[in-house]
């Protein structure tokens, strides 16, 4: 954790300084007294700064004990694998509409998260199918709310 | 008054009142949704109705809403807005130590209480707090923000810069788009999407329900919590445990009712903040985030008193308290109604409908609530491969809905991946959120105070409201720091 740590507030140290760096490059026209909007920014990016100072320095503390971060290769790449999933739900959004990838998206998670044992074709296709038309009787039918629709066609 | 009292329960208008607390419960309950949308999406509903009686229907689902929020909170971990965050804190680990109902049951209560004794403060006591509300400026508003993010920050006890830190980044990404006051773009990089700011829905559901399904499915996770709804009688919850946290209620309600009523700040902060200030006063504070019960109580009474405290500026002055007092109020001004000052002498109906209808739904949902909670905890026991990719997609929609164009979909992917770096590296997300939240109102009060006074930002620490929240500030960001120096100083004298 002490390493995490110090990687962590070099990181937020390093940002810290590229927000006052992009701050300071922000054009405004002043008002009588008003300090502008950079000050703001400035504020956070101090605070950000400072805080990473201090997580840098407690780090450094040998009687702070913390456990280390596992890294789980598996983990991580699971997790990858679902978050590509998300992704590529959002933008088969976009290009082909919500109720064209809804079901297949609903199918994939069911599948992906039930794992090899307890997961069985029909169900995924139910469960898809219903949770599509559960959201358009909620939000279209029910609130009068649109729901993406294709942008390819 | 009794004219008013006979019309809340004709036939129809309960019909109504009773169908739009119970649609403000769903709409509440669901991720992303909010009551708050429901007055939003329902108002063109009212057009074609009396204005008392469409004034009912705004009410109630925005009361429904508010009190619903906790259910997703709870069962989930997920919360239904940014109202119920803190409730998830404590809530959320009850489930899974097996307490859902008792958890709902608690959050029920103090809902109820919540609501109803502020909309009773409120009827009485609005002329006398909105004059209160008008003595304090920029300054103070200024340093009221500032100190609940300290409170919020110093929340994790064991590292504060860590809180300090995720808070400067909820401030600074709530620089991204339009600076208020003058309207200078900032770290938009002239993208057109990036120039109206981050959406808070996308915000709340990408670091909540997102991060915890890909989480959760990176682990492995597949073990249901147990459910305590055969075990329990009335609302789950003792006398003794009212009753040890009597203070903590009433301390609780005083934040929540007072942050309502102060314009701009709302629901979203008093819950955190009536969280931070329970856990800070707590006898056992290292229970806190593990499954207390007190955690519970302060969350949803304070959320819930800002509904009768954002109503006392709406009401008396025409100022709304926040987003939802805000659709209220252009609600009340399309049905010809002005607020203000003057309301109570001229349309006195009106201002007796808003607050009967507030205390009737109050009730009402307390009831439904109550023959609800056993039936609510029946989702723990959906394996979470049917649960899940519902809420997937409910998260799609909702921030689709809210927002109206499919690029939030980028922002949403981004803030789950924010949220899962940041449980990572162990920085909180509550002081990132409160933050961001807070952050336009913040800036906007900041400036305003530097512009105001002649002594600049000198003023901020001669006017003694203000001087004593920025104090406490600083005290509760140093005080974990200097604690063990007292104890260790105490030990060496004794």
């Amino acid at each position: 954790m002490q390493r995490t740590d110090r990687i962590t507030s070099l990181a937020l140290i390093g940002l810290g300084l590229i927000v006052v760096w992009l701050t300071s490059r922000i054009t405004y026209t002043s008002f009588t007294d008003d300090p502008g909007p950079r000050l703001f920014p400035y504020f956070g990016a101090a605070v950000l700064i400072l805080s990473g100072l201090g997580i840098f320095l407690r780090a450094g503390r040998s009687e702070i004990a913390e456990e280390t971060i596992p890294v789980d290769r598996a983990q991580i790449r699971r997790g990858g694998i679902f978050f590509v999933l998300l992704a590529l739900y959002a933008l088969a959004m976009k290009l082909f509409g919500f109720y064209a990838v809804t079901p297949l998206l609903v199918f994939a998670v069911y599948w992906l998260i039930a794992g090899p044992k307890r997961r069985a074709v029909w169900r995924g296709a139910v469960l898809g199918l219903g949770c599509t038309l559960a959201v358009y009787l909620l939000f279209t039918l029910g609130l009068g709310s649109y729901l993406p629709e294709a942008s390819m066609f | 008054m009794f004219d008013v009292v006979l019309s809340l329960f004709d036939p129809v208008t309960f019909a109504i009142i009773l169908g739009a607390s119970i649609l403000g419960v769903i709409l509440g309950a669901i991720p992303g949704l909010s009551g708050g949308l429901g007055v939003a999406l329902l108002l063109p509903v009212t057009f074609g109705m009396e204005p008392g009686t469409g004034l009912a229907m705004l009410v109630a689902i925005w009361i429904g809403g508010v009190s619903g929020a906790m259910i997703g909170s709870i069962l989930l971990g997920i919360p239904g807005s940014p109202s119920a965050i803190a409730t998830c804190f404590d809530g959320y680990p009850m489930t899974r130590n097996g307490e859902a109902v008792k958890a709902l049951g608690a959050a029920i209560t103090a809902s109820f209480l919540g609501t109803f004794f502020s909309i009773l403060v409120a009827a009485v006591a609005s002329p006398v707090l909105a004059d209160l509300a008008l003595k304090l400026g920029p300054w103070e508003y200024f340093s009221l923000g500032f100190c609940a993010i300290a409170l919020v920050a110093s929340l994790s006890r064991e590292n504060v810069g860590k809180g300090m830190a995720s808070a400067s980044l909820g401030l600074l990404f709530a620089c991204v788009g339009f600076a208020p006051i003058d309207g200078t773009a900032r770290f938009s990089f002239d993208n057109m999407y990036l120039s109206s700011g981050f959406d808070l829905i996308a915000m709340m559901l990408g670091i909540f329900a997102l991060k915890q399904i890909v989480m959760d499915f990176a682990k492995g996770t597949q073990d249901l919590p147990s459910v305590d709804a055969g075990r329990i009688s009335g609302f789950g919850v003792s006398l003794r445990e009212y009753r040890d946290n009597l203070w903590n209620l009433v301390r609780s309600f005083g934040i929540g009712i007072w942050i309502g009523f102060l314009p701009g700040m709302g629901a979203a902060l008093s819950n955190m903040v009536a969280y931070a200030q329970a856990k800070s006063a707590s006898k056992h504070p290292e229970k806190f985030g593990k499954g207390c019960i007190d955690g519970v109580f302060a969350s949803e009474i304070s959320n819930n008193a800002s509904v009768g405290g954002s109503l006392i500026p709406m009401i008396a002055l025409g100022i709304p308290g926040d987003g939802t007092t805000a659709i209220l109020l252009g609600g009340l001004m399309i049905h010809g109604v002005q607020p203000g000052p003057l309301l109570f002498t001229n349309n006195p109906e009106i201002v007796y409908m808003v607050f009967g209808t507030a205390l009737l739904s109050a009730v009402l949902v307390v009831l439904v609530q109550f023959f609800g909670m056993r039936l609510f905890p029946a989702i723990l026991k959906v394996p979470y491969h049917y649960l899940y990719p519902p809420i997937v997609v409910l998260s799609f929609v909702g921030v689709f809905v809210n927002v109206g164009g499919t690029y939030i979909f980028l922002f949403l992917l981004g803030f789950a991946a924010l949220g899962i770096v940041m449980d990572m590296v162990r920085l909180p997300v509550s002081p990132f959120l409160l933050a961001f939240i807070l952050g336009p109102m913040l800036e906007s009060n900041l400036r305003k105070g530097f512009t105001y006074s002649a002594d600049g930002a000198l003023a901020f620490f001669t006017r003694p409201i203000s001087a004593a929240l920025l104090a406490a500030a600083v005290l509760s960001i140093v005080w974990p720091y200097l604690r063990p120096m007292l104890r260790r100083a105490q030990a060496r004298a004794s």
